[in-house]
């Protein structure tokens, strides 16, 4: 049974060999032996080990693989373990725990999930992203080529950077950074450094001071600033050295303007008013803080325009409180206010000055362009005129027209329309659109003569010839003064004709008086009556105009007052 | 015998000369209040009568505008020549009787109680006397009232006709033309009395009237109106109203009138065109048509209410 049992572990112990023969990898008998007994190829680092006479290097008879033959060949761990140094120093497991020495792989050691806390280097800040080979390829002496290894690799901060400081200062790299930047923002000047950052210092780049790291000068970079404790060790003296060289007897931290110390009023030219919100460098231009001129505005001011140097003497006018606000003597003098551009007469010197010298509600005394009166004034004329303003009016008052020349209009005023006030015929103020017909005022005469008048007293339309051939001014001549003196009647009617008008002014005349003793017995009802009575009294005027339509007016009326309905 | 035959004779001589002496109807020379009315007239002259009757004469005094301007006849000064005893009188005065016949028969044809007329008695005895007068056949008989025409065509200076000639035409035919004497069949040229204005279509062929276009936009022109042959003005007439007017119409091309624009000729505004004058009127439209196609031009006799009016001459020009 024992024969037959060890025949058969020969038997398939021998199946493999069989197998690696027919791939003819084995040449010789040991091969065979070590096929069969290897559990696996050795890996290539231990491939020196190879061969059935090797097992034992690493394997016992008694108790398998033991540490101290794997120490035996790797002394450099055996010496971190005594020294209890790095990560195999410190982790007090045995190599087969994590190493094997056949294939596949002579360890089992995941990099991504390996906890580098367990190492003398918890990995923090910006180390903590970064790729294992970034830090972990060890430069091989003599060749200087690098190869990959865990071991090794010293803690401090020049193992893998390099010292960019002129200074030296890389073995106390932690004083000032931080794995989290290299950047020094919580740096504690104040502490670290005998000159602590105040005012505007505090956000002063550090290159500022400390030079500029630029691209291959980072060995340039200079952290101890000589001659610290003087500004120009920094700054530069723009004033040339002419004042005192404690720059903080003047400025202060908090910037070259701000929170200045200076007191202008120890200088011979005191900040008054508008003056003391000045810039500096307006007065005191390419930084001339000496001998400079003051005793004359002007040495500042450049002469305004609005004066064309007609005014001399700033201070008799203005203050230093600002130039609007003027001396007692300059408001409402309209002398000076004549020496400059414009003489204010008539209602303009009674005129507030911000009724002019005002644009958005904002004073402003020289933003006056012109004496243009629609600076000021709107045009009620909406631009109808085309002459100046002054063409008609004075300036006394815009209702005072007394340039105006009505003769020179096209429509010339004589008679009885020289008495009219302006609004009886202009309307609306845009005066050109004024009619100029003698029908659009005299309506009821036109009408009258064209037949087309009043309606109560007739039955048709009456025209009289003559409005149709003869016009208003071919009778009613300039300066007639209502009556006829253009042309008489006889200038175109023969003599019979004068017989015909007195025999008709008689008939009317007659006529309209007995009407109005009727009218006067009060038969109508007011209202009526007043209207009548307007009618009487406007063919009294005008029945010559349309003879038969005032006959038959007339008539109307007559039946009126007689009862009988028209 | 023979003296019986002689007295016989003589008697009968002696009567046709007291034939030819014998007056049958005195009365129709009757003047003043005894003018006999000119229905007695109508009683032979049927023809000449309806004529009158028909004509301007005879309304002379009852025409409605003339009632209306003088206030029912209160204006008195009008009235002597719209119903005058007498043209021949150097002032005219009004008829005694009958202001509605206007200027009738007795007021041409009576003369301090003699009946005139341009043709001489040609009955062998008077049915009313009658004397000839040459004045009749003359312009200056229509200008004893017509005054100022006449003095018109005096001016004109032309070689014209007389006004009988073309307000009177001349017509052939006899005197009576009703019984008892209508037998007398002697024809005359006598001379028609309606005195119408002439026709208007004959005033068309005397004025020339013309359109002169200039330019299409604006469109204008002139019209251009001559007084070829009548004697006087045109209009004429001394009193009343008398108008002629010259209408342009500017047509698009569908022969609408888009714009109108009129012309006044009158005595009063001596604008009326005298005998051989040429008047020549520009005129411009202002600009409305894009295409402007003809212009228009029609002289009217206005009437004075306006309400009709009587085409003279029209002419069209076209663009």
């Amino acid at each position: 049974m024992r024969k037959f049992l060890l025949l058969f572990s020969l038997i398939s112990l021998c199946w493999p060999l069989q197998s690696a023969l027919a791939e003819d990898e084995i040449v010789s008998v040991e091969d065979v032996f070590t096929h069969i007994l290897s559990p696996a190829t050795l890996n290539a680092s231990h491939a020196m080990l190879s061969g059935v006479k090797n097992c034992g290097k690493c394997h016992s008879m008694t108790t398998g693989v033991s540490q101290s033959k794997c120490l035996g060949c790797h002394r450099e761990i055996q010496q971190r373990i005594v020294l209890k140094k790095g990560y195999h120093g410190t982790l007090g497991k045995e190599c087969l725990q994590c190493h094997t020495g056949h294939k596949p792989n002579i360890i089992t050691f995941k990099p991504e999930s390996f906890n580098h806390r367990l190492s003398q280097f918890p990995l923090t800040g910006k180390h903590a992203g970064l790729q294992c080979q970034k830090c972990h390829l060890q430069p091989i002496k003599d060749t200087g080529r690098k190869r990959f290894t865990y071991l090794g690799l010293a803690l401090q901060c020049a193992g893998c950077h390099k010292d960019i400081h002129a200074s030296g200062a890389m073995a106390k790299c932690q004083s000032c950074h931080q794995t989290t930047s290299w950047r020094l923002d919580n740096f504690a000047h104040a502490e670290k450094t005998p000159f602590p950052l105040r005012g505007l210092h505090k956000i002063v780049p550090c290159q500022k001071c400390h030079g500029e790291m630029a691209a291959g000068q980072k060995d340039k970079l200079q952290f101890k600033v000589a001659n610290y404790k003087s500004c120009l060790a920094c700054h530069k003296d723009t004033h040339k050295g002419k004042l005192d060289p404690d720059c903080l007897s003047c400025h202060t931290m908090n910037g070259w303007r701000g929170g200045n110390l200076f007191q202008h009023d120890k200088a011979r030219f005191k900040l008054v008013g508008k003056h003391q919100g000045v810039k500096c460098r307006q007065c005191h231009a390419d930084n001339k803080f000496k001998g400079l001129k003051f005793s004359d505005c002007s040495d500042c001011h450049q002469k305004k325009t609005a004066h064309k140097d007609r005014i001399k003497g700033c201070k008799s006018c203005h203050q230093p409180e600002g130039w609007l606000a003027l001396t007692a003597n300059m408001q409402g003098s309209l002398e000076l206010h004549g020496q400059m551009h414009y003489q204010l007469k008539g209602a303009h010197a009674k005129v507030e000055c911000r009724k002019c010298h005002s644009r958005n509600g904002v004073n402003n005394y020289f933003n006056l362009p012109s004496a243009r009166c629609n600076d000021c004034h709107k045009d009620p004329h909406t631009g109808a005129f085309k002459k100046p303003c002054s063409a008609c009016h004075i300036e006394t008052s815009f209702k005072d027209l007394r340039l105006f020349d009505h003769q020179a209009a096209s429509f010339k005023l004589d008679g009885n329309h020289q008495k009219l006030e302006c609004k009886a015929c202009h309307t609306s103020k845009n005066y050109t659109q004024t009619p100029g017909q003698c029908g659009e005022c005299h309506e009821d005469v036109t009408k009258f003569s064209r037949g087309i008048w009043g309606d109560s007293w007739r039955n048709q339309r009456i025209i009289s010839p003559k409005a149709r051939i003869v016009n208003c001014v071919d009778c009613h001549k300039p300066g007639h003064q209502g009556k006829v003196t253009g042309k008489t009647c006889l200038d175109c009617h023969d003599a019979v004709y004068q017989q015909f008008f007195e025999a008709r002014r008689v008939l009317a005349t007659e006529a309209i008086a007995r009407l109005k003793q009727e009218l006067s017995r009060g038969d109508l009802d007011t209202p009526r009556q007043e209207e009548v009575r307007a009618t009487l009294q406007f063919l009294e005027k005008n029945y010559f105009h349309n003879y038969r339509l005032a006959d038959q007016a007339l008539s109307g009326i007559e039946r009126q007052l007689s009862g009988v309905k028209p | 015998m023979k003296m019986v035959r002689n007295s016989i004779g003589l008697g009968f001589i002696l009567v046709l000369v007291g034939a030819c002496n014998y007056t049958m109807h005195p009365e129709l020379a009757g003047s003043g209040v005894a003018m006999p009315p000119s229905d007695r007239c109508q009683e032979c002259h049927t023809v000449i009568f309806e004529e009158w009757r028909n004509s301007p004469h005879s309304k002379a005094y009852t025409n409605e505008p003339f009632k209306g301007i003088t206030a029912n006849y209160k204006v008195t000064a009008c009235l002597p020549c719209h119903a005058p005893e007498s043209v021949f009188d150097g002032e005219k005065k009004l008829r005694k009787t009958r202001h509605e016949e206007g200027v009738n028969c007795q007021s041409c044809h009576l003369v301090e109680g003699v009946l005139q007329g341009p043709v001489e008695q040609h009955l062998p005895f008077n049915i009313h006397p009658i004397k000839q007068v040459d004045t009749y056949r003359k312009s200056e008989f229509c200008g004893k009232c017509h005054s100022r025409t006449f003095a018109e065509y005096e001016q004109s200076g032309r070689t014209k006709k007389t006004c009988q000639e073309c307000h009177m035409p001349k017509v052939r035919r006899t005197i009576i033309d009703n019984k008892p004497w209508v037998w007398s069949k002697d024809e005359y040229d006598f001379r028609r009395h309606s005195f119408n204005v002439m026709d208007l279509a004959e005033i068309g062929s005397k004025i020339e009237l013309a359109v002169v276009l200039a330019g299409q936009h604006p469109p204008g022109g002139q019209i251009i109106i001559e007084n070829r042959e009548i004697p006087h003005n045109i209009p004429t007439g001394t009193y009343g109203y008398h108008e002629i007017r010259l209408n342009l119409y500017l047509l698009d091309d569908l022969g609408e009138p888009k714009a109108q624009q009129s012309f006044s000729f009158t005595q009063e505004m001596k604008t009326a065109i005298k005998p051989g004058e040429k008047r020549v009127i520009p005129f411009v439209f202002s600009d409305q048509l894009a295409l402007p196609f003809a212009v228009k031009a029609v002289l009217i006799r206005a009437d004075m209410d306006q309400q009709e009016s009587h085409v003279i001459s029209q002419r069209l020009e076209v663009f």
